[in-house]
This record gives structure tokens, sequence and C-alpha cells, in this order.
């Protein structure tokens, strides 16, 4: 929600930091309201929700396996 | 380096000092936060003083108009010369005032920058009387007659006139809505439901002859109320269209008011402190009490409280018994190995996707695919309308049951973690159960683990309003999700939110300088209810505590 009130949801981009971006979630959130049900750019947005799924998930499972490990590392002090 | 200097860095002590510093920084960004949302949001309600101004412009023409400064700010005069307006030479910068106007229907506009040199005069005349309408907003101007069925009273006060023939229109206006949203809306609630009962029994093909006379029966009786009603409701609207008023805008030009149109009217400047706060108190509870208008940028944020509390409610009912199943699973039953590994994993894994991911599952799948079949299975006379295939209060509850799911099995497994391994001995020793160690002991001694898990979940939901977007919240739902009409919970009813209400008001509003004090003042709300929910649960928690401190070791 943040992101969706405070970055402008441009869908142009460029690399300057105090521009207009959209992110995946925004993406999302501003228009899967509209979308058809069953058409296609209901399922890019399913897409989109996949794909920002999968690097969280990537993401949390690297930190996670990191974490238990230095668990069992330390876990002998 | 001073040797002072580099034994104080070697101590530690800047370290200390550095900790201590962005302490008090994350202290006063929240205490700021708050301070900033309370002054802009809870201002408004204040009844400011309306100015009347002329303004002499580059020609000598000189125009008045009375308003509410709302804002002023200092632009550099270079930007106004460029604008073409007319500015001394000699001057840098310039000061201007956002006033509110009003008088949408008159001009056009409600708020107009003003920049201060243009201003000729500035006064606060006592008799200037500020009139909240049912719609174009505010009125801002002056009190000329008070006319009953369009002949002109002949009364010395007329702003006393005006003031009783206001409080009749009250009156009767809350009689009208009494008879439209209660009493109607109960007769149009339960003809829809004879009219979906008659389609079942259509659809099933069981056509008993006495239940169809029992539902024209039924229906001919609701259809003699309505129409009873029907006329009661036409008297008073005929009665409340009986009087008007004559305002006088600033500059002059005459316009006649129906008075049941005005809400509520007001003279700031003749009103002594004592007035001024009571006017707040009254303007500040309607805000809570009352419903939205005007596309939501007048009135209250009652249905958005209500739907919020509501939905976070059920959220915490659906969420505490999944959530301690599966960690009483992890925990208690399940051999430690690979599989609960992954499941834990798993679990935190889900604390960490984004909320819009849940949203569009639970419209994926609890709304389209669950909801699709409950409404083919369960509700096929409504079709092809649907009842649970569309966002509602249910699936957003469920929803959010799901995004808080990780944080309320985290806790109770941290819970029942501290549960001494001698007390289950002992339960166990003592011939109980396995089951019935779990229930009667191990349970009832993690509970306020279970209430903390709890209470981040509420924490958590009440503020999330991404995937409530996808799943049921609406700018505006037109009956609340628990009335009084049979089974009163409505969980397939959408319903609206104090989250998404800030976001409506605030970023689609079709008048974005109106809504402004608005939004500030419903994340003041949001944050109370937060907050209030919060405590509830912090209360029951440690109220469970105290029950079970003596089995503590």
């Amino acid at each position: 929600m943040i992101v969706l009130m405070a970055t402008g949801n441009t869908p142009l981009m460029d690399w300057n930091i105090f521009e207009g971006m959209r992110t995946l979630a925004a993406n999302i959130a501003v228009e899967m309201p509209e979308s058809e049900v069953g058409s296609s750019h209901y399922r890019i947005l399913f897409l989109a929700a996949l794909v920002l799924f999968m690097f969280t998930f990537v993401v949390n499972t690297g930190a996670e396996v990191v974490r238990q490990r230095l668990r069992e590392k330390y876990s002998s002090l | 380096m001073n040797p002072g200097i580099r034994q104080w860095i070697a101590s530690g002590a800047p370290w200390v000092w550095l900790n201590a510093a962005a302490v008090s920084a994350c202290i006063l960004l929240v205490a700021g936060l708050l301070a900033l949302i309370a002054w802009r949001g809870l201002g408004h309600f204040w009844p400011a003083p309306v100015y009347e101004v002329v303004l002499t412009n580059d020609s000598g023409v000189n125009t008045t108009l009375a308003g509410i400064e709302r804002d002023a700010e200092v632009v550099p005069a270079e930007r106004l010369r460029e604008a073409g307006m007319a500015i001394d030479p000699d001057v840098d910068e310039v000061r201007r005032i956002l006033f509110k106007t009003g008088n949408r229907d008159v001009t056009g506009e409600d708020f107009v920058w003003i920049i201060e040199p243009a201003i000729a005069l500035k006064e606060r005349p006592n008799n200037l009387v500020v009139v909240e309408r049912t719609e174009w907003g505010a009125f801002i101007g002056r009190l000329i007659a008070v006319r009953e069925d369009g002949v002109t009273l002949a009364q010395s006060d007329a702003w006393q006139a005006f003031l009783e023939r206001l409080s009749r229109a009250d009156a009767l206006r809350v009689e009208i809505k009494q008879l439209e949203t209660d009493e109607i809306g109960s007769v149009n609630y339960q003809l829809e439901r004879l009219r979906l009962n008659e389609r079942r029994m259509e659809i099933d093909g069981a056509d008993d002859k006495a239940q169809r006379a029992d539902i024209e029966a039924e229906r001919e009786n609701l259809a003699a109320r309505y129409a009873s009603m029907e006329e009661a409701l036409i008297r008073l609207n005929e009665e409340i269209q009986r009087d008007s008023v004559v305002m006088r805008t600033a500059d002059g030009e005459e316009v006649e008011l129906p008075i049941s149109t005005i809400l509520d009217a007001w003279r700031p400047n003749d009103m002594n402190i004592a007035e001024k706060a009571g006017h707040y108190v009254h303007k500040a509870w309607g805000f809570v009490s009352d419903d939205p208008r005007e596309a939501n940028t007048e009135g209250g944020i009652f249905p958005a409280i209500y739907g919020t509390i509501l939905m976070v409610l059920l959220m915490s009912v659906l969420v505490t018994p999944l959530g301690v199943i599966a960690a009483v699973y992890l925990k208690e039953y399940a051999k430690q190995g690979l599989l609960t590994r992954t499941i834990r994993i798993a679990v935190n894994n889900l604390a960490g996707v984004p909320s819009i991911v849940y949203g569009v599952f639970g419209l994926g799948f609890f709304v389209y695919t669950l909801g699709g079949s409950l409404d083919r299975l369960f509700f096929p006379e409504a079709l092809p309308s649907p009842t649970f295939g569309t966002g509602g209060l249910f699936w957003a509850s469920l929803t959010l049951a799901l995004l808080t799911l990780p944080v309320v099995i985290v806790s109770t497994e941290e819970g029942l973690a501290r549960i001494p391994r001698t007390i289950r001995e002992g339960s166990l020793a003592l011939g109980a159960t396995r089951w019935e160690t779990l229930w009667q002991t191990v349970l009832p001694m993690a509970s306020p683990a279970i209430m903390t898990g709890m209470i981040l979940a509420v924490a958590r939901a009440a503020g999330e309003v991404a995937p409530l977007m996808l799943v049921g919240v609406v700018k505006l739902a037109p009956s609340l999700p628990l009335d009084g009409n049979y089974p009163f919970l409505h969980p397939e009813r959408k319903f609206m939110h104090l989250g998404f209400h800030i976001y409506d008001v605030g970023f689609q509003s079709p008048n974005v300088e109106a809504a402004r004090p608005l939004v500030y003042a419903t994340a003041l709300l949001l944050v109370i209810v937060t907050i209030l929910l919060n405590l509830l649960a912090i209360r029951i928690r440690n109220r469970l505590r105290e029950k079970y401190r003596g089995l503590e070791i």
C-alpha cells in the first residue's frame, strides 16, 4: 500500500531516483480490480504475482538456510 | 589525536550515544507522525473564522469574497509574474493564502488562492453564515430572509427563525432516514428473500401449492406495508420541502436554498469559546457516527469503522484455531525432522510474502473458485448475480487470516516450547491421556502466548489494505454487514474499511482540497481503532496470565 501511494505509479521509468516508478505489487493492486476475469490481462497479473512470490520465496529461503546454519554453528557455544 | 578522546572512543561510550541517538530519532519520528496526523486531522472540526476580503486587481476593480483561511505559503514573486500577475518589481517573495470560499454551485470553485498584496480590506463581520449542505459542499454568505411555502416571513430575527426551522427539518430528516433505510430497507430485503425462495422452488421442481400460496400471501402483506410506508415517506418529503432561506454571497448574488438541503449552519465569527467547543464536539461526533456523503469527501465514516472492526474480529476468530492447531501439531505430535523443518521454513516464508500476493490468491481461489462453486451448489436461485462469488466480508477475513497465520503459529510454538517437560510428564504420570494433558494443562498455560500471537495478527491485519482491495472492500457499501435483518451477519456483503477509505479519499477523490483534512482525521481514527483492538487483546492476555500464574515455575 505504501508503494501504491508514494511511488507515483508511472509505467515509464528511468534511473533517476526522484522520478516516479511502479513496483510489481502496486501494478497488481492498481490493475487487478479493472481486469476482466479469465482474460490475458488477468492472467498476466497472476503471473506478476507469481514472479513476486517466487522472488520473495527465494530470498526468504536463502535467509532461512543461513539462519539455521548459523544457529547450528553457534549453538555449541 | 588527543589521548583523552582516544580513550573515550576506546571505552565504547560513543556507541552508546549513537544507540541513544538512534532510539530517540525513532521515537521522535513516531511522535512526529502522530502529532502531524492529529494536528491536521483534529483542527478540521474547529469552527475557523470567516473573513470577508476585498481584492483589488491590476486594473483597479474591486471584488469581494468571503471564506475560511485553509493554508498559506510564501512563493517567489518571479513565479507569479511568469503566470501573468502584476507584482511590484522590488518584491521578491509573496505570501499567498488558500481560501475556502464554498459556493461551488454559484462560482464553480470552492477554493481560491489569494496573493496578499491584492488584499485591500480584510474583516470578520459577525453576520457571515457557514452552511453545510447535502450537496455542492459548503455555502458561505449572509442570511437575508426565511421563507415558508415561498412566502417571506415578517420576522425581526431571521437567524432565530432559521435555526428553529432547521431543527424541525433535522427531526424530519431523521424520520425519513429511518423510514427509508431501516423500514423500507427491511421490507425490500424480505421481498428479495421471498423472490429467492420462489425461484428456489422452481429450480427444485417442487411445486407445492400451499407453500406458493403462503409466499403470495406474505408478499401481499409486505406490499401493503410498503405502500403505507411510501405514503408516509411522500408526506414527510413534502413537509420537509416547506421552508427555504434566501442567502446573499459576499459579492451580492442572492441564492435561495431549500432548508431540506441544509444540514447545519453556524456563524463562526459570532461564537464564543464555549460555543465553539460545543460545535467542535458535535462535528467530531458526527464524523465518527454519520454515513459519508458526496463521494466520501463530506460527512462521517461510521460504515468504515464498523467494517474494519468487524473484519478484524472475524479474522481473529478464523485465524486462532488454525494457527493453534498447526503449532500444536508441529510441537507436540510431529516427529522433528526434515518434514517439520520444511514446514517451518514454509511458515517463515509465508510471513515474508508481499500482502498483495495474498490478495491475488484470495481473489483467484477464494472468490472465484470457492465462491463460484458455493454459489452453484447452495445459491443457484440468485444466479447470475453472485452471492459468495464476489468479494465480501468473509473472503476478506479469510484472506487476512491466511496472511496473519504465520504470526500466530510462530508465537504459539514459542509458548508451547516454554512449558517445562515436567508438567507434561506429571500430567501423564497422573493417568491423563495425551489429549487430556494437551487440553487441560498445556494449552491453558500456552494461552497467553496464543493471545500474543493474536495481538500481533490484529496489529498487522488492521493496517492491511492492498489485499482487501481485491477481495471485498469498496469505497461505498450500501448496507452494513451486520444489521437487524435476519440472519443478521451477512458475510457475503461488501464492506468499507478505514485504510481503503484513506486511499480512496486521499488519492481518488474528485475534490482533493476539500477532502485533505478528512484523510488526516481518518488516519488518526485508524490508528486509534488499531490501538483499541490491541488494548482489548492485551487485556485478555493479562487476565489469562494472571489466571495461570500459579502454574508457572
